[in-house]
């Protein structure tokens, strides 16, 4: 049997993973008659609803759409990107697999895809094992679907599935409540539906509120109907967590038009190629969500209208706040003559260091290279288990080739997030590296992954 | 502030203000009446706005400040905050007099410039009709020339190219070759026709530029007299104008037809004050650049299929740069693969080798703070006359106090644009 090694490294630090994912199991649905009143669940059915039999969302009346719970068990042929990343599944090993997948005689069958469809992604148990493996001592979990949630059109449904997610989350974490801590989603299709929520979930030490970043239906995240909602973030503390992606557009009604998100863009420099090549989804999807949040709220006067309210920027990288937040200054100074809104008593990234904090993966080298400039506003997220995702050790060695103080360390991978999140670290931490992982035959060889690495070899067979 | 200098500062990034001549001299007669309804710039007593493809989209801030072309030397931007909304300023002289703005550059500490247009940098791109364009292209292109030959040996010049049809945009490449102004290819980087520079129709205008060694001279806009869905800046301006719409079913939470169709038809209740100022130029200019080198030079393999093509990326940052190809290393091993070029897995090493580099601004933190890493592979540029313009004794002063050499200053506001742009340096401005 096949051993996969990695270098043998150690921390004294608990970490704490501000931002990895979950997918959105079936049980989600199957126990929603459990806890949801009978106009709630019938206002779920028609909203957003797994059906067993044909194993697919249906969304809005739409069938086949989400990327979560119709497809556990992976399907051959295909790499499940939001469950992959598990222990040592590194990005390396994913091109390699993703090379057999151009040939169907050596694609991936149903039970490689089974193998690398990690159970950690629906169930806490085996999460925490992988968690051992990563190095992550705690985590913040988050759902997969969140290109799905706004676009719910029934503002009771969404009620009904933001609870229903949001108790399956609440129970996953009580696997081990030191460890393991929730983002709950939010019916924003009704303030008050939200902002009820937001106290539901307080009650349940709940320390985020999740808020995509996005245009949809014209309702973008810091208009003044949100105001109940802030006021909830304000009076029970849950953090504002902002969460980016990639935007698919799949579940815009017919007749709408208008763009809905800055990530459109870039599916749209693919799709409209005119050839079958795909690339960077996972570039700027991401910053173009955040960095428009980010200076919608820093120049609109978001957080002295609301001092009480924290932020967490997730999963945007952060070398561009450097800029971003410099040039939200530059134009504060030099349109200062035509602002209408009430003037800022402080420069929008006095206010961004005040309020917010932004999130970093491990292979993100530029934050570690300027600690002067991060230090109280870092937070590690591996991203596990969606592909990109990676393990602490990576981020450790990315910031020790950085010359990164082992104190800055500390704060980045865990001290920072504790502190935006008010949780205390864990009774035990992780301190060794697992520096062996048994594999099946069929894992790709040293040999096959520097092969599949050449440019060549992800060529679509012609 | 630093007003010596013992090097040649080359400003990779400043701009002219089309005047009306462009269009009632240079114009081919027999284009003026179409190439006015095509594109034009009027900015009147009452109202200005750009005019393209006879649609007129109206300027969203106060006219009375030019902001395109308001700074001029000795300007900080608080003075350009601090100036009256309720008095016409005048268009700052040497956006589109020659003299006047050789008079600018010495003040500025700049002793050659490489000049883009304003109002065909935000409109030319979306003009419908190939034949208007060309003849469009070769008024603008006959104009810049003219005003370059108020000194050949400092002034040089973006040509604008009809990518409408790429037979008379290589038609129009091989005549501006043969004129010594013109360095380099204006490409916007922004949607045309519904699509990007992704797309194979364009693989010829990459070849030409190889060809005839002329850089592709990219330079965004904040796309706000443009239509949705062509750059970052409409969308960016779309949501900030909302900002404060209280909608008539407050609490409501939208519905079915918010945002969606022209969005037109929602009632509102009320609205709060607006922001009051586009949102757009804060982050839309790194987007667009942005996206341009993710997705058409690397994930689309332009860098790769033309290895020897110059890029000057300008006027959108350059700190992004490490992060973008991080995450592209890693997009080229975990994005299942569709792959119709074959796309290197070494973003990196690429990068080190190409021939592309990014225009900065000094202020740029990341930039002071870890200077090797960017020594190469930038160009500086003032942005002059636009309102958040610098000067070179501005960038030289900022990059001295964060501990950078003259001979890396010089290189990243000098040597490296010469190269890139093929011009020999002259020093003409000392003090």
């Amino acid at each position: 049997m096949p051993v996969q090694r990695f270098p043998n490294m150690s921390k004294d630090y608990p970490t704490f993973d501000c931002d990895a994912h979950i997918t959105e199991p079936p049980e989600i649905w199957e126990r929603a008659n459990d806890n949801l009143t009978s106009q709630e669940l019938e206002a779920l059915r028609s909203t957003m609803w797994y059906d067993p039999e044909s194993r697919q969302l249906i969304v809005n009346g739409k069938a086949g759409v989400g990327i979560g719970s119709q497809r556990r068990g992976g399907i051959p042929g295909t790499m499940r990107v939001i469950t992959n990343a598990g222990p040592g599944v590194k990005h390396d090993i994913q091109r390699a697999l993703n090379v057999r997948n151009l040939d169907p005689s050596t694609s991936l069958t149903q039970e490689q895809v089974e193998y690398l469809d990690h159970d950690g992604a629906y169930e806490p148990a085996p999460r925490l094992r992988d968690m051992d493996m990563q190095g992550i001592d705690q985590v913040m979990i988050i759902p997969s679907d969140i290109d799905t949630y706004p676009w719910l059109q029934n503002a009771l449904g969404a009620r009904a599935a933001c609870k229903a997610y949001n108790d399956w989350a609440y129970e996953y974490t009580l696997e081990n409540p030191d460890r393991l801590f929730f983002a709950a989603l939010l019916p924003l299709q009704n303030p008050l539906y939200a902002a009820e929520e937001i106290y539901r979930v307080a009650e349940r030490g709940c320390r985020v509120g999740l808020i995509r970043p996005m245009d949809a239906w014209g309702n973008y995240p810091v208009q003044p109907k949100y105001e109940p909602v802030w006021n909830a973030l304000e009076e029970t503390g849950l953090v504002y967590g902002m969460h980016p992606f990639p935007a698919s557009g799949g579940l815009k009604p017919m007749g709408y038009s208008e763009q809905y998100s800055g990530a459109e863009l870039i599916r749209r420099t693919i799709s409209t190629s005119g050839i079958p090549h795909s690339f960077l989804s996972n570039v700027q999807n991401f910053q173009a969500e955040a960095a428009l949040w980010v200076s919608m709220v820093l120049m609109s006067g978001f957080f002295e209208k609301h001092p009480k309210i924290n932020a967490a920027v997730f999963e945007a990288s952060s070398t561009w706040l450097s800029f971003v937040l410099d040039e939200c200054d530059k134009a504060y100074k030099l349109y200062r003559n035509e602002r209408q809104m009430a003037p800022l008593s402080r420069l929008p990234s006095e206010t961004f260091f005040e309020h917010c904090m932004t999130g970093f993966e491990g292979d993100e080298a530029p934050p570690s290279r300027f600690p002067e400039f991060y230090r109280d506003i870092l937070i590690w997220a591996s991203d596990v288990y969606h592909h990109d995702g990676d393990d602490v050790w990576r981020a450790i060695d990315t910031m020790q080739q950085c010359e990164l103080p082992v104190a800055d360390q500390a704060l980045f991978l865990g001290g920072n997030a504790r502190r935006l999140y008010r949780v205390d670290p864990p009774k035990d931490i992780i301190r060794q590296r697992v520096t062996e992982i048994d594999r099946p035959d069929w894992w790709p060889t040293e040999e096959e992954i520097d092969k599949a690495l050449l440019p060549e070899s992800s060529l679509l067979r012609r | 502030m630093t007003t010596q200098k013992r090097f040649t500062v080359f400003d990779g990034d400043s701009h002219v203000v089309e005047p009306r001549e462009l269009w009632e001299q240079y114009l081919d007669p027999e284009y003026r009446v179409l190439g006015k309804s095509a594109l034009w710039r009027e900015h009147g007593r009452t109202n200005a706005y750009l005019k393209v493809n006879g649609k007129v989209f109206r300027d969203s801030s106060n006219p009375n400040i030019p902001r395109h072309a308001i700074w001029k030397p000795g300007m900080t931007w608080e003075d350009v905050g601090g100036l009256d909304p309720n008095v016409r300023h005048p268009e700052t002289a040497g956006a589109s007099d020659p003299q006047a703005r050789l008079a600018d550059m010495d003040a500025m500490g700049i002793d050659q410039a490489f000049l883009y247009p304003t109002w065909f940098a935000e409109g030319f791109h979306l003009v419908e009709d190939p034949d208007v364009a060309y003849a469009l292209a070769r008024a603008y292109n006959d104009w810049i020339a003219d005003f370059c030959k108020a000194a050949p040996d400092r002034l040089f010049a973006a040509a604008m190219v009809p990518l409408q049809d790429m037979d008379m945009a290589i038609d129009e490449l091989h005549r501006v070759k043969g004129m010594s102004c013109f360095r380099g290819a204006f490409i916007r980087p922004m949607f045309r026709e519904g699509h990007y520079f992704t797309h194979p129709y364009y693989d010829p205008l990459w070849a030409t530029l190889e060809e005839l060694n002329l850089t592709a001279a990219v330079h965004p806009t904040p796309g706000l007299w443009n239509p949705e869905w062509t750059s970052h800046g409409q969308f960016i301006e779309k949501v900030k104008d909302r900002l404060n719409l209280i909608p008539f079913d407050n609490g409501g939470g939208g519905g079915p037809f918010a945002g969606g169709g022209t969005g037109e038809s929602r009632p509102f209740l009320s609205a709060g004050n607006p922001l009051g100022h586009p949102l757009a130029p804060v982050i839309s200019n790194w987007l667009d650049n942005h996206m341009f080198v993710a997705s058409a030079l690397i994930g689309f393999t332009v860098m790769q299929r033309y290895p020897q093509m110059k890029v000057v990326v300008a006027h959108g940052k350059a700190s992004w740069m490490e992060e973008v190809l991080e995450k592209m290393e890693a997009s080229t091993r975990v994005i299942p693969l569709l792959h119709y070029y074959p796309v290197r897995t070494d973003p990196e090493e690429m990068w080190e080798e190409g021939q592309v580099m990014l225009g900065f601004d000094a202020e740029e933190r990341l930039i002071q703070k870890l200077p090797h890493l960017f020594t190469e592979k930038i160009v500086w540029g003032s942005r002059y006359p636009h309102q958040d313009a610098t000067s070179a004794w501005d960038a030289i002063d900022m990059l001295r106090k964060a501990d950078i050499n003259d001979d890396t200053i010089a290189r990243m506001l000098g040597r490296n644009a010469a190269e890139q742009f093929g011009i020999n340096l002259v020093e003409v401005v000392s003090a």
